[in-house]
């Protein structure tokens, strides 16, 4: 069989494959997540989230009435993803619900000493340091309830 | 061939069927599926427990443009093919505003309401990045020097180097193969086509069903739930 055939009966067998997975996708409403958490100077203790979820309401620190949503775009300050004893600084990013793309990246100002980051099976992270910034990048698929917990001290 | 024709849509509805109740997780040879626990759901405590994270720490410059997300242009999932092995492929391309972390954290130490906020970052456009990725079986690789093109109104090309999971020993990128695909109106759906070479491994031919850009598709889920209530 030629080369064009086989290329020709792979789109055939698999085309009505995707298509139906896609169907089946729809249906389960799959969700994707893109957020940028810029944690603020260490005594602010905030952070400002920015970027696309399909569904706010599987992010835990969402407050409908005082953060924005717009077409699946999302601007919220929250001080609820943070938690500090003494020099030792936490941040919890937890997020309910099923999700087809998971992508997070975390701007953390650079005074800081990592000690510990632990993240649900399935994302993996790339940090990197970047205009006074560490900067965590965090993605996976197909996850389910993922949690990103980071332990750092003002160094 | 009309007999290859039904041969062949009989083959197309048994990968179907198998899709549909098998699910579409084939590992790579050699590559284990990790447990995903309890049917998937695992709680916060045993989460931390029991995962090591995954990842690279490297006190270098990203290896992806940074920004912040406007949108998320392409977003596809299908397969990879090569030879008679059959891979699973995602593919997601963000379009982002290339705004300093520094400049959004003054804004955010500054006393402005978060609306004020969302309208000085929107009011900052400068000209749009773009950061993909794309994970085939359970193995996500970063796209880098990524380039799109539009030659017509509907069709779309994507062309990128692919990085290694990780960062070399040295901090460098490492560029393992490269994607050229492209996208366009295909039986009522979005279709991408195109090819995957990795270093070591081969050159695998893509197929993947395209997603409509993200922001479209949160308008449509908000009108559609608009219209049920």
């Amino acid at each position: 069989m030629g080369l064009v055939s086989k290329a020709c009966l792979l789109t055939i067998i698999l085309l009505p494959a995707m298509l139906l997975a896609s169907l089946v996708g729809s249906a389960s409403e799959n969700q994707s997540l893109f957020l940028n958490v810029y944690v603020g100077d260490v005594a602010a203790e905030k952070a400002l989230v920015v970027g696309y979820d399909d569904n706010p309401e599987g992010l835990p620190f969402f407050n409908a009435t005082k953060d924005l949503y717009e077409d699946g775009q999302l601007y919220a300050v929250t001080e609820s993803l943070l938690y500090r004893d003494g020099q030792d600084l936490r941040l919890e990013f937890p997020v309910k619900g099923y999700y087809d793309e998971y992508h997070v990246v975390f701007y953390i100002p650079g005074e800081i000493e990592l000690t510990e980051i632990s993240c649900s099976q399935g994302i993996e992270f790339l940090s990197s340091i970047y205009d006074g910034s560490l900067v965590l990048d965090l993605q996976g698929f197909d996850l389910t309830d993922p949690v990103v917990s980071l332990d750092y001290k003002a160094s | 061939m009309m007999y290859v024709e039904r041969r062949s849509m009989l083959v197309g509805l048994m990968v179907l069927l198998f899709f549909s109740f098998a699910g579409t997780g084939f590992s790579q040879p050699g590559q284990a599926p990790k447990e995903a626990g309890h049917n998937g759901q695992m709680s916060h405590d045993e989460l931390m427990d029991q995962n090591e994270p995954e990842g690279h720490m490297a006190d270098a410059p990203p290896c992806q443009p940074l920004g912040l997300p406007v949108d998320v242009i392409h977003s596809g999932n299908g397969f990879a093919i090569l030879g008679n092995e059959s891979h699973t492929l995602r593919l997601n391309v963000e379009a982002l505003q290339p705004l300093e972390p520094m400049y959004i954290r003054k804004l955010l130490a500054s006393n402005k309401s978060l609306a004020e906020i969302r309208d000085e970052i929107e009011a900052n456009e400068g000209e749009t990045i773009y950061r993909g990725s794309i994970r085939l079986d359970r193995e996500i690789y970063p796209l880098v020097n990524l380039r799109l093109e539009t030659p017509s109104e509907n069709t779309t090309t994507l062309a990128a180097d692919v990085a290694s999971p990780g960062m070399s020993p040295d901090n460098e990128t490492r560029i393992v193969g490269a994607i050229d695909m492209t996208i366009a109106p295909s039986e009522g759906g979005l279709i991408g086509k195109g090819d995957l070479e990795l270093n070591g491994k081969g050159r695998y031919n893509v197929l993947l069903d395209m997603q409509p850009r993200m922001r479209e598709r949160c308008k449509d889920n908000i009108e559609n739930v608009s219209v049920r209530s």
